[in-house]
């Protein structure tokens, strides 16, 4: 957006208080992503509250060649999923690593943020394995193409199509099952 | 069954909202960068040398300024229906813009001998096109090009029919030009001043309504007895023409900014189209 272009022209000048109103504009969302994907709260703000700091660090230097939102969303991604590789070496497998039935469940935290209106897709998120509902996110909050997903994850634009495809499949079973239940 | 779309509403649908401690955290950090960055370097003049060079210039324009500034009110102040507050928040979602800023400088007449001189910027600003800056004056303009994404920039000089295309630094691609100026944040700060209502009026055979304020921002510059006003069109909401008039000494300062925005910006201003007969020197 034209907005975000020209914030970044200020920030880079020296004018950091561009860089309050982008932090305004895209805040929620990425706690958003942060708590999705999921980060218990107070995790997903300091990675958001970390994300800041690096860009506040970038002053004069940051090149935006995309979409803002989609570069401060691939951030989020990343921390995150740094942060679950280093939980789990430090503590050994989690509910994340269990079968899907036992991490169907959001923690009472995520279940109260998201309230009760998305709480079955809430649920049905945190069954999905963490590089597929990655892709979801990012496609659909975000509107991420295929190929700058495929970069930050490092891998194929079919692997991302495939676990986008899959994990569409998915939630609209897991869904419908709640709907039916 | 939900269908594709569906889903994707659903996760569009999912908001949590940043809490205040984060606010503060982050807020707070930002606030100490510019604190730490103001004891650490001299603040930027930028702007603020534009009227200096001007100082031994004379002429009094200020009647034909008065021509050209002048405004034919055609209505009476009050009841308002422009959402004032909301104008920042429109240009912000526009995709293009056009954005003239004339400075005209005289001397006061009483001085022996009284000149004047202008000076105009205009900026040309698209997300699909690129950027477009014409700098000069008195009818003389260089053209600078610069493409979305590209890594050169070509620089058109019509005086002296020539052109050439030169690197972007690095460090600076991507970005805009530094003589770049933000209409939103400049609208927002013309806004935030108390103002009083002028009623309507047309520009350039649009209907706009206005309002005047007496102290507007003029980015460094210090104007006594400056007095500016907005003109917004009636039918977009946007601004179409902001004046702002104002003393700096022996000087009368007077500044005319006009808009176009999104689809009053035609494409082809974007495009070099050098004439045939331009030589590139460097090229």
């Amino acid at each position: 957006m034209l907005e975000d272009r020209l914030l970044i022209l200020r920030f880079n000048r020296g004018d950091k208080a561009a860089l309050h109103r982008l932090y305004d504009k895209y805040k929620d969302d990425l706690v958003t992503l942060a708590t999705a994907l999921p980060l218990d709260v107070s995790a997903a703000e300091d990675v958001v509250h970390d994300i800041f700091l690096s860009f506040l660090g970038s002053a004069g230097r940051f090149r935006l060649t995309s979409s803002l939102k989609g570069y401060l969303l691939t951030c989020v991604a990343n921390r995150a999923r740094n942060h679950r590789k280093a939980a789990r070496r430090r503590q050994g497998p989690t509910l994340e690593d269990a079968p899907p039935a036992a991490s169907g469940a959001l923690r009472p935290d995520q279940a109260a943020i998201f309230g009760e209106q998305l709480d079955h897709l809430g649920q049905a998120l945190q069954q999905l394995p963490y590089e597929q509902r990655e892709v979801l996110l990012l496609r659909c909050r975000a509107q991420m193409r295929f190929a700058a997903i495929a970069k930050a994850q490092a891998v194929s634009i079919n692997t991302v199509q495939g676990r986008y495809r899959y994990a569409i499949q998915k939630l609209r079973s897991l869904l419908d099952v709640e709907a039916q239940s | 069954m939900k269908s594709e779309h569906d889903i994707d509403r659903l996760v569009k649908q999912l908001q949590v909202k940043a809490s205040g401690r984060l606010d503060d955290r982050v807020h707070g950090d930002i606030e100490q960068a510019l604190a730490d960055e103001q004891t650490t370097t001299t603040p930027d003049t930028g702007r603020r040398t534009m009227i200096g060079p001007f100082a031994k210039l004379a002429v009094a324009a200020a009647a034909v300024l008065a021509v050209m500034l002048g405004l034919n009110v055609i209505d009476t102040p009050g009841g308002s229906n422009i959402a004032w507050a909301q104008i920042p928040n429109r240009i912000a979602n526009v995709d293009a813009f056009i954005f003239s800023l004339t400075i005209h400088v005289a001397e006061d007449q009483a001085t022996t001998t009284p000149e004047s001189t202008t000076a105009q910027w205009i900026f040309y600003l698209s997300e699909e096109y690129g950027f477009r800056m014409d700098m000069g004056g008195n009818g003389k303009f260089v053209s600078y090009y610069v493409a979305p994404e590209s890594e050169t920039v070509i620089t058109v000089i019509p005086d002296a029919k020539t052109w050439f295309k030169s690197p972007i630094p690095a460090d600076q691609r991507g970005n805009m030009p530094e003589e770049y100026k933000d209409p939103s944040d400049y609208v927002r700060r013309f806004l935030d001043r108390p103002h009083k209502e002028l009623g309507r009026s047309v520009i350039d055979g649009v209907a706009v309504e206005g309002i005047e304020v007496t102290d507007p921002p003029t980015d460094g510059e210090e104007l006594e007895d400056a007095v500016g006003r907005m003109w917004v069109d009636v039918e977009t909401e946007l601004p179409v023409r902001i004046e702002i008039e104002g003393k700096a000494g022996v000087q009368t300062a007077q500044w005319l900014m006009d808009f176009k925005w999104s689809e009053a910006v035609d494409p082809s201003v974007f495009d070099p189209n050098i004439p045939s007969d331009y030589t590139s020197p460097l090229q």
